[in-house]
């Protein structure tokens, strides 16, 4: 059983048709990349999956179980996390508040507990804390020490997407929907992101869907493909064949002279 | 389309079968003047008792709550003119008065302000009456008696600058003191007022012998409290709107001593008739209304009883419901005995002559235990 | 922090206009002979008192605000509430057994359902607990005991609380997804709303509202010959206030809940994403506001002595007026806002003796000179900072 599937999905904003009977299955522990030119509909898709939009017709299935119609926090709680093309961190938060955040909903011990003090609630926060470190320490000891405790304005651009990551890795999830991770990074900072992705799903055990137009990380990391334009799903397969395929490449030099 | 014929149908039969004399009550029965309108109306509800027809026609009473605002005082009066009342009863206070007179005194209505005392309210015109005494008279006694029988030499003066009654009066009471040698500085406060510590910070350097309120107990009851509670232990005179169970009752043993100017209430009435009706009209209150405190019933009952007694009396001399006729015989009442006293308007502006104005004070032990004890009464016709 | 926001034209401006009040009031107080020593206390424990009461009005205006972004105007009405839950349960305690048992189930069994869903408190037994100390106590409480001021206000905290919590529930939870107009034409109807059931069922006279003599009796202190004149309300409304903000602030740096508030008023939408229960936390917000206001509400009538259903409207503006000169959805914001107004209010009144009828004016010049020059207010974000 696949661990993600979309079939047949529909959806259009007032005449707009942003995604247009759109198939795909996510396999466990797959990296699937999602490319196309911009205004594909590549994020509307992220939207669809995470519950933030439902679809007009069609369904989404996770681990087996149908999931379009839940609310984003039903989502994640299923085990779906994502994150921002624009970066949405708490920003006035802490590095290791954001981590801490997410995962409140998986936890027993209620205010109570945390009025009392009691060993139980005590036993979680420490549990809590351990786990943003360990999600944190993908990224070496950069997040790990006196940054932890640094309001996110403060952190660099690369930095905050890195952050931002490990929050959502922090929730909990099976699956890791990247969108564009390694915008506004330097090709060396690029580098180091595509490893860590790799290591996610290596050694963190996630699957990982993501949007991308860094063709060099694309390359490096996907199992597969996905080739998006104007909504429909018009190439797939593993990443020499897509970018060789006549009409991806028509889509994007098309694009390019309007 | 046949419902509405007989509704109509209706409506014409009932003009005519159940021809009814209509008196509007524009009175401030919610909002800061609750307590007074209410008792105004109390008295209006128990001489309706005791008169309930005219001219062989039924009294209808036709009650508007002003909500102690211009603005409905006006709504108020816009209402009556629509219905054709003949008169209208009220308002209490010369703030809402004096708007709702200039409306009914375009529409040519007659109006009997119950307690208005403002000099204005019946200077706009000859349709517009009171029951009240006017503040010149009750200004000129209280000062008199502040400066001349206490004995003061400087007195702080609190009025409600927004309130045309409180301010009038404050200026009445001004000029007389200053004329009579004292040293007066005035405070200002506005409607819902709490916290007079800025006022009070004011008076302390200039050390007064005496405190006059010209406000009312919305604003009187913060402003007594906090007084005693700064450490003012001077005797306070306050007037007819502190003569209000919202004083006592809101500031408990604050205004225990407090003295005010106020309505006539029986015994202070000098007149020995005049005096036997109000006692009876007091006695036939307390039997309508079984449940009465002691403090329910004061001036103001009296006040509205008459305010409705000489109406009637107008319509009843006029023999007729045409209303320039009702307020020629009204204007022309002389000697008319009503429960507050003996009420002429002829020779007048619509202010009644020689009324009665009672000095009071309150003996407070708490909130909930209080009383008002009648010191004695001064007729205006005294006044200079 | 920055270099950059420091020499930022706004504070430059703030500076200098904050310099230019204080050498203006140095130079009145230098031509105010009778300005003693004494005076300065005097105004400084009313000013303290007045301001404390604003700024725990305006947090609960400021928290919603940051929230949902929604100026909750029946902030007001619920201060009015706190001091009416507290009126009643002061003079109607102890209560006839039959009554208090209704009353007790009633109001009880509502405040378990709230609590039950702001706090997570599914499991069986703690909720039986739970139960089984709201409504023993409440029924205890109400039937055998005359209640004090302190057990009072505990009450009305709790019941206004609540009162909150339904107000969202009912008001503007069903307008989530609604243009923002749409809420805020709602939020005005709840106040009009409230009042005129206030009007209706307590009655529209205004009542002397008598709390214990320890705190009215007038005292006395000497400062050389002056003397300074006081309460015990003007003590402890400083010190309610600075344990309430105490107990807020541990809220909301150290705990979940807290934090998941503080995430939520920064992107709803994400925080949800990240699986934090949004409406748990808005239910919240309005919870914890009503609480300040109703303790605001309880100390405001102990010290001015008197309540009716409209009292809410004054106060309710100002301190409203108080968030936005703060930094309207900055919780500090609002502290400084509401202690400053009420330092205004008493102090400029004491300069310029002529003014003290016009003192509700100085909030809205006030704000409008802060809309003007700093429109973020004193301690809210220049709004041009990039995210």
């Amino acid at each position: 059983m696949p661990l993600l599937e979309l079939r047949n999905l529909y959806k259009s904003f007032g005449g707009l048709q942003a995604i247009s009977n759109v198939s795909l299955t996510v396999e466990e522990g797959e990296i699937v990349s999602i490319i196309g030119p911009n205004g594909a509909g590549k994020s509307t898709l992220f939207n669809l999956i995470t519950g933030v939009y439902k679809p007009d017709r069609g369904d989404i299935f996770f681990e087996g179980q149908r999931i379009n119609g839940l609310s984003p926090d039903q989502v994640t709680k299923r085990g779906i996390a994502r994150t921002f093309q624009n970066l949405r961190l708490f920003t006035h938060l802490t590095v290791l508040e954001n981590v801490l955040i997410p995962q409140h909903h998986r936890l027993k011990s209620g205010w109570l507990g945390a009025v009392l003090r009691t060993p139980a609630y005590l036993r979680e926060e420490e549990k809590m804390r351990e786990v943003a470190l360990e999600k944190l320490s993908f990224f070496g000891p950069r997040l790990m020490s006196f940054r932890l405790h640094q309001p996110v304005y403060v952190l660099s651009y690369a930095n905050r997407r890195r952050t931002e990551m490990a929050r959502a890795m922090a929730t909990g999830a099976k699956l890791l929907l990247l969108d564009e991770p390694s915008a506004g990074m330097n090709p060396k900072e690029t580098k180091e992101i595509t490893q860590i992705i790799r290591r996610f799903r290596d050694e963190g055990g996630y699957t990982i869907v993501l949007v991308e137009h860094k063709m060099n990380l694309v390359g490096e990391i996907s199992d597969r493909v996905v080739v998006l334009d104007y909504g429909e799903k018009i190439a797939e397969g593993n990443y020499h064949d897509v970018v060789n395929d006549p009409k991806v490449i028509e889509a994007y030099l098309g694009r390019r002279e309007e | 389309m046949r419902k509405s014929l007989l509704v109509a149908a209706l409506l014409v039969l009932g003009s005519f079968g159940l021809a009814q004399v209509k008196i509007g009550i524009n009175l401030e029965l919610s909002g800061r003047f609750a307590a007074i309108g209410n008792q105004t109306l109390n008295g209006i509800k128990v001489a309706n008792l005791q008169t309930p027809e005219v001219l062989g026609q039924k009294v209808e009473l036709v009650i508007c709550d002003n909500e102690t605002s211009r603005e409905g005082s006006i709504a108020c009066a816009q209402r009556f003119v629509n219905e054709g009342v003949i008169g209208v009863l009220g308002a209490i206070s010369s703030s809402m008065s004096i708007p709702a007179a200039e409306v009914l005194q375009d529409a040519g209505i007659i109006m009997i302000s119950t307690s208005s005392t403002n000099p204005q309210t019946t200077q706009i015109g000859d349709y517009i009456f009171r029951m009240a005494y006017t503040d010149d008279f009750q200004g000129k006694l209280a000062a008199a008696y502040v400066v001349k029988d206490l004995g003061a030499k400087k007195v702080a003066i609190f009025r409600q600058i927004d309130d045309d009654y409180s301010y009038g009066l404050a200026g009445f009471f001004d000029e007389t003191a200053k004329k009579l040698g004292a040293k007066t500085l005035v405070q200002d406060f506005v409607a819902n007022t709490v916290d007079f510590t800025a006022q009070l910070n004011n008076i302390r350097s200039f050390k007064p012998d005496a405190i006059y309120y010209s406000g009312f107990c919305a604003e009187g009851a913060p402003f007594m409290k906090q007084l005693r509670e700064q450490g003012f232990d001077q005797q306070v005179v306050g007037a007819d709107a502190s003569d209000d169970p919202q004083c006592p009752e809101g500031a408990g043993a604050a205004f225990d001593g407090y003295i005010f100017t106020g309505f006539a209430t029986p015994n202070l009435i000098p007149d020995p008739e005049a005096k036997k009706r109000a006692e009876a009209f007091k006695a036939k209150y307390f039997e309508v209304f079984k449940d009465a405190k002691p403090g329910d019933f004061n001036g103001f009952v009296l006040a509205g009883a008459d305010a409705y007694n000489v109406l009637v009396a107008a319509i009843k001399a006029a023999g007729t419901t045409d209303v320039k006729a009702v307020r020629d015989a009204l204007a022309n009442i002389e000697h008319f005995p009503g429960v507050s006293g003996d009420i002429t308007y002829k020779g007048t502006d619509g202010t009644p002559k020689d009324r009665t104005i009672g000095f009071y004070q309150y003996k407070v032990k708490s909130a909930s235990d209080w009383t008002k004890i009648e010191l004695f009464g001064k007729s205006t016709a005294e006044v200079q | 922090m920055t270099a950059s926001k420091l020499a930022s034209r706004s504070t430059l401006f703030s500076l200098f206009a904050g310099l230019l009040f204080v050498a203006l009031l140095g130079w009145r107080i230098a031509s105010m002979p009778d300005y003693t020593f004494a005076r300065i206390v005097q105004d400084f424990l009313n000013a303290l008192t007045l301001g404390s009461l604003y700024a725990l009005i305006a947090l609960g205006y400021t928290m919603v605000y940051g929230i949902i972004r929604l100026i909750n105007f029946a902030h007001g009405e619920i201060f009015m509430l706190g001091s009416y839950f507290a009126f009643y349960a002061m003079t109607l305690t102890p209560m006839h057994w039959g009554l208090a048992l209704l009353t007790t189930v009633l109001l009880g069994g509502t405040v378990l359902l709230v609590l039950r869903s702001l706090f997570n408190l599914e499991e069986p037994k703690r909720t039986f607990l739970l139960a089984l100390l709201i409504f023993g106590g409440t029924f205890f409480l109400l039937a055998f005991r005359h209640l004090g001021w302190i057990e009072a206000l505990l009450l009305s905290m709790l019941a206004t609380g609540v009162a909150g919590v339904l107000l969202e529930a009912v008001a503007y939870r069903p307008l989530r997804g609604a243009p923002r107009e749409s809420m805020l034409i709602t939020a005005i109807a709840a106040s009009f709303f409230l009042q005129n059931m206030g009007q209706l069922l307590f009655g529209p006279r205004v009542r002397g509202f008598n709390a214990e003599t320890v705190l009215n009796q007038p005292r006395s202190f000497a400062i050389g010959e002056e003397t300074v004149y006081f309460t015990g309300i003007l003590i402890v409304v400083p010190a309610v206030t600075a344990v309430l903000l105490f107990v807020l602030n541990l809220f909301v740096t150290r705990t979940r809940l807290g934090k998941a508030m503080r995430a939520t008023a920064q992107d709803a939408e994400v925080a949800q994403m990240m699986g934090v229960n949004v409406n748990q936390v808005i239910a919240l917000t309005f919870f914890i506001g009503s609480i300040l206001a109703a303790a605001a509400g309880v100390m405001y009538s102990i010290r001015f002595g008197q309540i009716h259903p409209l009292m809410g409207l004054m106060p309710g503006i100002k301190a409203f007026t108080a968030a936005v000169i703060g930094g309207i959805g900055s919780l500090p914001g609002a502290v400084l806002g509401g202690l400053l107004l009420g330092f205004i209010e008493i102090y400029v009144v004491s300069f310029f003796p002529t003014l003290s009828a016009y003192k509700d004016v100085f909030a809205f010049v006030l704000l409008i000179l802060i809309l003007l020059f700093r429109p973020s207010g004193l301690v809210g974000e220049d709004l041009t900072e990039k995210v």
